[in-house]
């Protein structure tokens, strides 16, 4: 089965380019950038756009003007040069079409791929014993919260992100080029709008959450047997197993890769040369897009692909036999749970958790 | 915690054999006739934000989220919504909030009589300032006259109906009045003709602490104040107010004002209690009608007052004390600063609790929740908390001046093999006073 | 389309908002109260105006715990921060000086608002999230206050997107989702914007006539 994803992935790579190459994608870094350098023919700005003029410089007939050579004037010459299109724009654009654009879309669809396959192999994760009705606390309401913050923030990111890498391929042809014109200013808007907020999260969670994904030593166990698939045997974990760390410290790097990048993108004012914008963009773009394949499979994890982890992070608590199948270390270790499984299971066998 | 959710569910008990639908309709007619522009206000003000959690002593130690305050008038709040806030007729056409049912009602029993003291600590913490324990106190009102009370609570208040006091007759009152009398060589004046000042009593000193009356008496004496006390209106103490039985209430409001005015007194004082201050100091012209003409002061306002203009001369004490604000008092009764003076003048080197003043928390007994026997493992959880706060001061005195906090403390004193003896000032101020006169 | 939402939609709207607020007002404040009251130990206007204006902070008891300081926080963040968008923005100041005054201000410089806008936004988030994870505000949340939040959310958010101002779409999405935020005003839990006076006055005249904290 694995054979035959890297068959498909590496036949897709090559035929790939023909259909994004076409692309033509507006240079970004003008195009994010705030008011101190935006280039601005006079002409072109209309009277309602004078009070927030972020966002007037996507008007596509700009951008064919200065394609044809038209002068403008650069109102901060912090970045060293008056030149409205340099060369690196077009090496620039390409890299961005053929790189990011198709490796991304492989990378996305791998992931959703991924999550199928785990699915039809797996099924749903449920539990094996019956619950026992005691539950223990998995995660704080402050870790709910600001879970969820993320969360929520960094979908619509997501959505608005995915907008502009691919809204010239995927919208064009539903909503027109009209219509992409207004998804793209309005993603583009709520965009750099909740960038910040992102940031603060990431580090909210790294704070939260840090201490418990430092790696242990069963963790490499947990690794090396492929958390127990291949063996099929359950590996013991604490709070978080593996897998879950990982995906912990693929969120807080590419997090924080894609805040700094980010931030640098919204106060471009701060670069002291275009190609730093252009690595900006690209880091940013890449730990997103690396981010959000990641999320695909947490996403499903966290929700259908097993039973009670939704629940954990919606009322924080757990079944103490849900803890046991999927953390023993830690459920042994908590002070909320009693005796062993063995004897409790007899004890309370025919007892039916709560409806709360 | 779950568990103990799912086994209080039926929690209930009912009085008297009427239909089921007529316990339903008078707890309705009762709930709507409560509101007024005020409970209006509160109803529309909530935003479902949950920091009233964050000041109930019910909530806070057990981390059930069914204590949280607004949750406990839910059914008051519905009753409102469909039939007597602005929108009324559209919430009952497009069914926005169901009915209220006679089982809910039944449900919510435990919640309004068992878990909430009427301590008014939520009312501080929220942030619209909706006063949670008027709204549970007018919402008792409702399901008094159903017929859904604890049954201790209704057996309490069948006896204060039949009685005349909880106690019990008038001519128990005089039998035991002179016992305390010999028992505690004080002279006590019982059925004056004329008088300045009518003493009232509560039930659980004339059981438990018959010094503290025998206190109270000695302190007038020695003022060389007129003074007695009466057999038909001794009862300080408000079953109504507490039970929601509005009759009870302005029946015992009215006994102790008419009787006042009968003698000519132009005091009345109560004795340390804190709900018979918020019924009588706070809504005796509500139940009486009008003015009422007579003084009501509380037995700490009265000594204070004293202590500072120098009529009561005080011994000093020695050693660190410490005091539990009574609710009824403190928070809801603006006599902080007395209970102070006391302790000031009488030496001691008063250590605070942790939470003090007006958000102190609640001794866990008061709004009926200490006569209600089927309430006792929440009130021990309140108990403990009061307990950590009283043992982190190091004081060496635990003073109140309520004898319902101090029966609540004793009790639970009692059940947690706890040393402390809980003092009232009442009867530290006559330990202390000088015989000046 | 966008002329209707402009113009008939938003006089609409606005009638509804006023009439059913007044409606909403009016009927709370005409229920009356009771007629005797006890002898006032202290002036009850005098805490009626401390619990509305002064007392406006957790008070120090409360601040031990951290839901008090969350709530109080991401409160503040929230309402201060949509006051600020709905006064101070220019599109607003514009918008109040064309169809509502005929006079404006000066608005917030861009980044102003982009800072206030974050705020506001973090605030509400925090706020909305809390309710469904928090066993307390999830029992007691009407499906009222998730919808109240959810429309407040949506019309923050579709201003933001229409930031560009050059999309008659997104402009018109906005008012469109302002007006039937108006219209469900006075029927909700955002009506806590003009009843917060009252409830706070009700206690606070209650404190201040029986001298607590005197
Ligand atoms: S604190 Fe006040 S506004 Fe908040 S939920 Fe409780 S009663 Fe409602
Ligand atoms: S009045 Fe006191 S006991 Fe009742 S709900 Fe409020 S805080 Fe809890």
């Amino acid at each position: 089965m694995r054979m035959l994803t890297i068959i498909a992935l590496v036949m897709m790579v090559f035929a790939a380019p023909s259909a994004v190459s076409a692309q033509d994608f507006k240079a970004p870094v003008a195009r994010s950038g705030p008011s101190g350098t935006a280039v601005t023919p006079p002409e072109l700005v209309h009277p309602e756009q004078r009070l927030l003029h972020r966002g007037r410089d996507d008007i596509s007939q700009i951008w064919r003007g200065v394609r044809m050579g038209e002068r403008g004037t650069l109102s901060s010459k912090s970045l060293g040069t008056p030149v409205l299109v340099q060369s690196e724009g077009q090496l620039w654009r390409a890299a961005r079409s053929t790189l990011l654009q198709t490796y991304g879309a492989y990378l996305l669809g791998l992931s959703a791929l991924a999550v199928i396959l785990f699915w039809l192999l797996r099924g749903r994760i449920r539990l094996k014993r019956e619950r026992t009705g005691r539950l223990i606390e998995r995660f704080t309401l402050s870790e709910r919260v600001v879970h969820w913050y993320l969360a929520v923030v960094f979908l619509f990111l997501g959505v608005t992100g995915l907008i502009l890498l691919f809204g010239r391929i995927i919208l064009v042809p539903l909503v027109g080029k009209q219509g992409l014109a207004v998804f793209a200013t309005a993603a583009l808007h709520g965009h750099n709008l909740f960038g910040p907020l992102f940031a603060l999260g990431v580090i909210a969670m790294l704070v939260l959450f840090g201490g418990d994904n430092l790696p242990k030593r069963v963790d490499f166990k947990w690794l090396v047997t492929g958390a127990g698939v291949l063996t099929g045997r359950h590996v013991p974990s604490w709070k978080f197993n593996a897998g879950e760390k990982i995906w912990f410290w693929v969120v807080i790097i590419t997090g924080v890769a894609i805040s700094a990048s980010g931030l640098l993108l919204d106060f471009s004012f701060l670069a002291t040369d275009l190609s730093q914008l252009q690595i900006a963009h690209f880091i940013h773009v890449s730990g997103a897009l690396i981010a959000i394949a990641g999320a695909i499979a947490h996403i499903y994890l966290g929700t259908a692909g097993v039973e009670g982890a939704l629940d954990s992070m919606v009322s924080g608590k757990v079944d103490e036999t849900w803890a046991r199948e999927h953390h023993e270390l830690w459920a042994e270790a908590s002070p909320e749970t009693e005796a062993s499984p063995e004897t409790e299971a007899e004890e309370t066998a025919g007892r039916t958790a709560p409806a709360e | 915690m779950n568990n103990t959710k799912s086994a209080a569910v039926s929690n209930f008990d009912k009085q008297g054999d009427l239909p089921d639908a007529e316990r339903h309709a008078s707890a309705m007619q009762a709930f709507i006739s409560e509101f007024g522009s005020r409970a209006a206000s509160y109803m529309e003000s909530c935003v479902r934000c949950g920091l009233c959690a964050e000041a109930c002593h019910f909530y806070l130690t057990t981390g059930d989220e069914k204590y949280t305050p607004i949750h406990k008038i839910r059914p008051f709040e519905q009753a409102y919504l469909r039939h007597a806030g602005p929108f009324a007729p559209l919430y009952r056409f497009l069914g926005l909030t169901p009915p209220v049912n006679l089982e809910e009602l039944e449900r919510w029993e435990e919640l309004i009589y068992d878990s909430c003291t009427l301590c008014g600590r939520c009312t501080l913490a929220c942030p619209m300032g909706i006063d949670i324990a008027e709204l549970v106190k007018e919402a008792r009102h409702g399901m008094y006259s159903a017929g859904l009370v604890p049954d201790r609570l209704a057996h309490i208040v069948r006896n204060a109906e039949v009685k005349h006091s909880p106690f019990g007759e008038p001519a128990d009152f005089r039998r035991t009045v002179r016992k305390i009398a010999k028992q505690h060589k004080v002279k006590i004046p019982l059925d004056a003709k004329r008088a300045d000042l009518l003493l009232t009593t509560a039930p659980g000193d004339l059981e438990d602490n018959p010094q503290s009356v025998a206190a109270a008496a000695r302190i007038l004496n020695r003022l060389g104040i007129s003074w007695t006390f009466s057999s038909d209106a001794f009862e300080a103490t408000n079953f109504g107010y507490l039970s929601g039985n509005m009759e009870l209430q302005k029946e015992l409001t009215c006994r102790l004002i008419d009787k006042a005015r009968e003698i000519g007194a132009d005091t009345i004082l109560l004795p340390e209690c804190g709900h018979a201050y918020g019924a009588a100091r706070w809504e005796a012209a509500q139940w009486y009608g009008g003015p009422t003409g007579v003084r009501i002061l509380h037995m700490i306002e009265f000594l204070a007052d004293r202590i500072e203009s120098g009529a009561i001369e005080l011994k000093k004490a020695k050693g660190s004390a410490t005091f539990h604000d009574p609710c009824q008092l403190i928070r809801r009764g603006g006599l902080e600063r007395a209970p102070r003076v006391i302790l000031e003048a009488l030496g001691f080197d008063l250590r605070e609790l942790e939470d003090h003043g007006i958000t102190a928390f609640c001794c866990g007994g008061g709004g009926g929740v200490l006569a209600n026997a089927r309430a006792e493992p929440l009130r021990l959880k309140a108990f403990e908390l009061k307990k950590s706060q009283v043992e982190a001061t190091k004081a060496e005195h635990f003073f109140t001046s309520c004898g319902q906090c101090r029966l609540q403390f004793t009790r639970g004193a009692q059940h947690f093999k706890w040393k402390k003896p809980i003092e009232s000032l009442l009867e530290a101020v006559d330990a202390h006073m000088t015989a000046k006169r | 389309m966008i002329a209707f939402i402009e113009g008939p939609a938003w006089y609409a709207a606005l009638t509804i908002f006023v009439v059913f607020s007044l409606w909403r007002l009016g009927w709370v404040l005409l229920m009356g109260g009771d007629k005797h009251k006890s002898p006032a130990r202290a002036s009850a206007a005098a805490g009626a105006i401390r619990n509305i204006f002064v007392d406006l902070a957790p008070r120090g008891a409360f601040l031990k715990r951290g839901k008090v300081w969350f709530v109080a926080l991401a409160g503040y963040a929230f309402h201060l921060g949509l006051f600020a968008v709905l006064l101070f923005a220019a599109p607003h100041v514009d918008f109040i000086e064309q169809k509502l005054l005929g006079f404006g201000w000066t608005p917030m410089p861009y980044w102003g608002f982009i800072v206030t806008a974050e705020i506001a936004f973090a605030g509400l988030l925090l706020l909305w999230i809390r309710r469904f994870v928090d066993p307390v505000t999830r029992l007691i949340s009407r499906l009222d206050d998730h919808l109240a939040a959810g429309l407040t959310f949506i019309v923050m958010l579709t201003g933001c997107l229409a930031l560009g101002q050059q999309s008659v779409f997104l402009r018109g999405l906005h008012m469109g989702f302002v007006e039937l935020w108006l219209v469900y005003f006075p029927f909700s839990s955002l009506f806590h914007t003009f009843t917060w006076p009252l409830s706070r006055g009700y206690s606070g005249a209650l404190f201040g006539r029986r001298g607590i904290r005197a």
